[in-house]
């Protein structure tokens, strides 16, 4: 289990080692001069000036030097300074971090809390009416974008019953019942398509697992229909499902950048996308790493769940 | 049989959608008797256990009565069905690698068992799920008990489900080919242990197989089913020495018979259930008789250099290795490496046939796929008609290609499911730009109508046709090219007995025509006892005897080979290793 | 038994069991006729300004009412489509060949190859897609054609990952090595014995990837960063409209429907092609 956990882990910082070369790579592939966007037009056009600004700036070093330089201030936690509002990068990622992960785990909860229940109805009662609606409900919230469900959750909700904050953030010290209630519209969002997915796999993995001579073992022993899918069949039906939520976690924290869009949620993504829309490169390069990072923290407990449920995941490491 | 049987079957049916698996199937059990049931695929053998069991569910209809001491178990409610399952009747598969939950230790899926039949504590039934693998001879039962399926042995998991099965005493136990995917050896153990443990408890067993072999050696009394119908059922000894039915008769006859000395010339018995049965309706059928006069001409092909030559032998193996790496990624060094083939030394004559036999996990294929060329050995040195195979390039590669062929075992995955028969079949002349369109369809017709199979069938599809008539058409497709070399891994070994016969006929015939050598890789000692010149016997990589067939078989040098032509059930009851005595 | 997979998928959408996706299909037919024919139908121009009429509901001058300028809302969602769709569609066009392409060769150029581009393809596959858009037309800015080259280079590693897959199983086939044992080379296994055998997953890829591109396109000019207006999309009418949903609800809510049933239509479809497969695949 140990040799199991100490690959995994490697394997997950080598590959947020790659992650961080490929966002110092994209920074460096920004069209336009970040010395000449700095200086500005006025001392832009003076060479001596531009010289030893990039001298400063350590740009006329070799790429290698550079990145190196870059990592270990990333190392000790220098993020750089936001290029619009002059305040430090990590500061604002170490306030937003939180925020975002608040949205994911909500999300989970309620893709796993109603995804499993309806998968597990449409593969046992199949060819049963309660077995078709269940799968077309999972149809449906499979396909319903994040921002379709999202708007008609606020005109419900928001708009016409009035019982639950269409947007917006309130720190959970502030007021922790108003915190909670603004997390339940966007978590509903986020999860209600992801709930599609997990229901649909579910569903496959479950009837998959069914036809296994072991499922038919267990009720020859003399379980019953029932306990024989929950004992035998559910919990290695759930490795797919587990895969696939791994696979697709990258769908869930996609989503968060449409639902703090569209909710105000003031999270890693619309930091990363209001950055990109004013092309402030530290703050994109800082909320990239921290939301890879986040990414690879989700992918690390996905296959500890895996190995958990499957023994023979622990074998091959 | 005069006590009142344990378990009556009557008249059952079982119906999949249009499909009648089982048509009015009835026996009867004796308490602590065992009965086989014996048929080819598709006879419904499987479908009768499990039906018995009331484990067929969804869209399958079931009818007729089974009544366990009188009980009608058809008409019983799903909560008594499941006290009955485990306690009255249990159950074993064939799979050992499916048939086990592989995320949960082996020690509770027996001590499940215990808890839902007995009042004890999960303490209690795991205590007594360790001493249960103790009694089916599986050491550091404490340790195992652990353990998870993975981390077993094929034979080991078959004895976990053993002692499933047996765990609450059952009355009967219905065994669902437990051994077919078993090597032979393993089989002999496994098959003692379960009959001990029959021995033990007083069970009855249904036992469920293909194999006349098997069923020589244990069975009290046999029914003997094709396409769902009981065609005949008697004592074991009626049914071995006084069968009443040609089927019966015939499908004896063809069982492969390890103790029949070599007798050249000599055809396999074939079962012709066309004649017995009528024609089935919707398989195409065979030709009426293979014309071996059906053109099938000479592809120039010589590799220069190795013309004719009965002092060259057709191969040699010099040496040879083919060593995998396990695991270690990228890298060229860390990981566990698997020495497939270890220093094999071989020497096939042209026109003579020698088997390679071993069990699972010999590096018998590997072999092959070298000779073949379809894998590269680590080191050593592979001799076709003296020419170093690993070193062929370009046109002599070409010509080798031309006189070395594969047929494989598994006739559903050798043949492009999207490519015609006649496609398929002529394929090679394709390849090597022998003939025209024109020319490829004549010559297709000619090799089909050369192994037996209609011409006209060239444009069907290969999942039209049975396991049988595939494996034909991939024998066709190594012809085409006028081969003087054949590698046959497992060819005839997934096919039913009755279609056994006619394609190892089939195959010697064409190595009279041809001159033809064959490399016949195969685990099955009794069909090669007929077919092989010579026998070489491969065990862990390693070539542990080779020699004339007959003496490798009345006079076996080495300790495993004893082992391996003792494992071998007879089919003759007099010599069969019967492991309960012959009923009266 | 029939012999082919479109045969297969034919007749199973024939059947009654499977209503449900062939109306979905129909329903596709539909609208992609309608988005075709989109300049040609005796609809509004889904540019005319009128200020004197925005946000308005539903009415008969304009079926789904009219958005913040006053334009009619159901002529830009027919036009709008007509973007969505066609987006989506190059998109998957350019994946499924590119990715097709790199599956099958990197399935037959050799073991070495084939560990460091599955490699590299894996990197790429994990990548969360969104973001690996956001910030590709963050700089390289918008414009159709680097959208749909975004959205198609995301889900090329996804495609040739599926492709690869299979034509790995295929590869270790009996058949494909019978036919090695001939002699056919390189050229003629990817030719005969690969590729007609890699036609349904691939139809079953196209489908979940053509669902896949219609959500990305749709969630990038939801932020504004897809499709630039005037020129309408169905994510980017979304995003405007949702500021607002406090005046007119409606305006938000119908074109996000329409997005809906197309991606709901284009995932019953594709669960009937991959209902058709699974039996294909476990032969």
């Amino acid at each position: 289990m140990l040799r199991f956990l100490g690959h995994r882990l490697s394997s997950a910082l080598l590959t947020l080692a790659i992650a961080a070369v490929a966002v110092f790579l994209v920074a460096r592939m920004i069209p336009g001069d970040p010395v000449m966007i700095m200086l500005g037009e006025a001392t832009g056009g003076d060479p001596a000036a531009v010289a030893r600004m990039r001298n400063e700036l350590g740009l006329d070093r070799s790429l290698f030097v550079q990145f190196s330089n870059w990592a270990m201030r990333l190392l000790q936690g220098d993020f750089g300074v936001s290029i619009r509002s002059g305040e430090p990068v990590l500061d604002d990622l170490l306030l937003r971090i939180p925020r975002s992960l608040e949205l994911i785990a909500g999300g989970l909860l309620v893709a796993v809390l109603l995804g499993l229940p309806l998968g597990i109805l449409s593969a046992r009662n199949r060819g049963r009416l309660s077995g078709a609606i269940s799968s077309i409900v999972s149809v449906i919230g499979f396909s319903a974008p994040v921002f379709v469900s999202g708007v008609i959750l606020v005109v419900v909700f928001g708009v016409w019953l009035q019982v639950l904050p269409s947007s917006g953030y309130v720190p959970f010290a502030d007021d922790p019942l108003l915190h909670l209630s603004c997390l339940v519209l966007p978590s509903l969002a986020i999860g209600l398509n992801f709930m599609g997915v997990v229901a649909r796999v579910t569903r496959a993995s479950l009837i998959d697992t069914m036809d296994n001579d072991y499922v038919a073992l267990a009720r020859a022993k003399g379980l019953s229909r029932g306990r024989a899918m929950i004992r035998h069949a559910l919990p290695n039906a759930m490795v797919p499902v587990i895969a696939i939520i791994g696979i697709r976690a990258g769908n869930l924290l996609g989503g968060t950048v449409i639902v703090e869009a569209l909710f105000d949620w003031p999270g890693l993504s619309s930091l990363l996308v209001s950055a990109s829309f004013s092309r402030d490169y530290p703050v994109i390069q800082g909320s990239l790493i921290a939301i890879f990072a986040i990414f690879i923290l989700i992918s690390l407990l996905i296959d500890l769940a895996q190995s958990f449920f499957d023994p023979r995941v622990r074998a091959t490491a | 049989m005069t006590a009142a049987p344990l378990l009556s079957v009557r008249d059952l049916s079982v119906r999949f959608g249009d499909f009648l698996a089982v048509d009015g199937v009835g026996f009867d059990v004796a308490p602590g008797e065992v009965v086989c049931i014996v048929g080819e695929s598709g006879s419904g053998k499987s479908v009768t256990g499990r039906a018995i069991m009331g484990l067929l569910d969804g869209s399958v209809r079931r009818s007729g009565e089974i009544l366990l001491r009188g009980e009608a178990l058809q008409d019983a409610s799903e909560k008594r069905m499941n006290a009955v399952r485990g306690k009255e009747i249990s159950m074993i598969f064939q799979e050992p690698m499916t048939a086990l939950n592989p995320g949960m230790r082996v020690g509770a899926q027996i001590a499940e068992v215990l808890l839902l039949h007995f009042p004890v504590t999960r303490a209690e039934a795991m205590r007594r799920a360790v001493a249960l693998l103790e009694r089916v001879g599986i050491r550091d039962a404490k340790t195992r008990a652990r353990a998870f399926p993975h981390e077993l042995s094929g034979g080991m998991r078959q004895r976990v489900m053993i002692a499933i099965a047996c765990a609450a005493d059952p009355a009967l136990i219905i065994a669902d080919e437990p051994t077919t995917a078993l090597d032979v050896t393993v089989q002999a153990q496994v098959l003692e242990l379960l009959f001990k443990m029959q021995r033990e408890l007083g069970s009855a067993v249904v036992f469920v197989t293909h194999d006349l072999g098997v069923v020589a050696g244990i069975a009290d009394r046999v029914v003997v089913l094709y396409r769902g119908k009981v065609v005949e059922q008697g004592t074991v000894t009626e049914i071995f020495t006084r069968a009443q039915h040609p089927y019966t008769r015939a499908l004896i006859a063809a069982a492969p018979d390890v103790e029949l000395p070599r007798t050249p010339g000599l055809r396999f018995p074939t079962v012709d259930t066309d004649a017995i049965f009528g024609r089935a309706d919707g398989a195409p059928a065979s030709a009426p008789a293979p014309s071996s006069a059906a053109p099938v001409p000479a592809a120039p092909a010589s590799l220069a250099g190795t013309e004719e030559d009965a002092a060259t032998p057709a191969l040699e193996l010099r040496d040879l290795h083919r060593t995998f790496r396990l695991g270690g990624g990228l890298l060229p060094f860390g990981g566990k490496s698997l020495h497939a083939v270890n220093g094999v030394s071989l020497t096939i004559a042209p026109g003579t046939t020698t088997a390679l036999i071993g069990e699972s996990g010999s590096g018998k294929s590997t072999l092959g796929r070298c000779v073949a060329r379809l894998d590269r050995p680590t080191s050593g040195d592979i001799l076709y008609r003296g020419r170093d195979v690993v070193a062929l390039r370009g046109d002599e590669l070409m010509a080798f290609r031309r006189q070395v062929q594969t047929i494989f075992q598994d006739p559903f995955a050798s043949l492009n499911p999207r490519r015609t028969v006649g496609e398929a079949v002529t394929d090679g002349l394709a390849i090597h730009g022998l003939a025209g369109r024109e020319e490829r369809h004549e010559r297709a017709r000619a090799l089909l109508a050369r192994v037996g199979l209609d011409p006209d069938y060239v444009s069907r599809y290969p999942h039209q046709f049975s396991g049988g008539q595939r494996q034909r058409i991939a024998i066709a497709r190594a012809l085409a090219l006028d081969p003087r070399f054949i590698v046959a891994d497992e060819a005839v070994s997934a096919l039913d007995v009755s279609v056994r016969a006619q394609v190892l006929n089939l195959l010697s015939d064409l190595q009279d025509e041809h001159r033809l050598s064959f490399l016949f890789i195969t685990h099955d000692l009794s069909t090669v006892r007929q077919f092989a010149d010579r026998v070489a016997i491969m065990r862990a990589g390693e070539i542990v005897e080779d020699g004339e067939t007959e003496a490798i078989f009345t006079d076996p040098q080495h300790e495993y080979t004893r082992s391996l032509l003792a494992a071998v059930p007879r089919i003759h009851l007099e010599s069969a290793h019967r492991l309960r005595p012959l009923p009266a | 038994m029939t012999t082919t997979f479109l045969s297969t998928f034919l007749r199973e959408l024939g059947s009654r069991r499977n209503l449900a996706a062939s109306a979905a299909l129909l329903f596709l037919l539909v609208v992609a006729v309608l988005s075709a024919a989109a300049p040609l139908l005796p609809i509004q121009d889904p540019l005319a300004i009128d200020t004197l009429n925005i946000l308005s509901g539903p009415s008969q001058a304009h079926w789904l009412g009219t958005d913040e300028l006053g334009r009619d809302i159901l002529s830009r969602i027919i036009h709008g489509g007509r973007i969505s769709l066609g987006v989506a569609l190059s998109a998957v066009l350019l994946a499924g060949v590119l990715g097709t392409l790199l599956g099958v060769l990197i399935g037959f150029c050799g073991p070495r190859v084939e560990a460091v581009a599955m490699r590299l393809i894996d990197v790429f596959v994990s990548l969360p897609e969104i973001f690996v858009a956001l910030i590709a037309l963050a700089l390289l800015g918008g414009g159709l054609g680097t959208l749909i080259g975004t959205i198609g280079l995301i889900y090329c590693p996804q495609f040739a990952r599926v492709v690869y897959n299979m034509t790995r199983s295929i590869r270790a086939r009996e058949h494909v090595l019978a036919a090695r044992s001939l002699g056919a080379g390189r050229l003629w296994l990817i030719r005969h014995e690969a590729l007609p055998n890699l036609y349904s997953i691939i139809a079953v890829q196209a489908s979940v990837t053509f669902s896949f591109a219609l959500l990305m396109e749709a969630g990038l000019s939801f932020l504004g960063l897809g499709v630039q207006p005037p020129t309408p999309s169905w994510g980017q009418m979304v995003g405007i409209l949702k500021n607002y949903i406090y005046i007119n609800p409606w305006s938000a809510v119908f074109p996000g429907l329409a997005l809906f049933f197309v991606v709901l239509a284009v995932n019953l479809v594709g669960d009937l092609l991959q209902d058709v497969l699974n039996p294909e695949l476990r032969k």
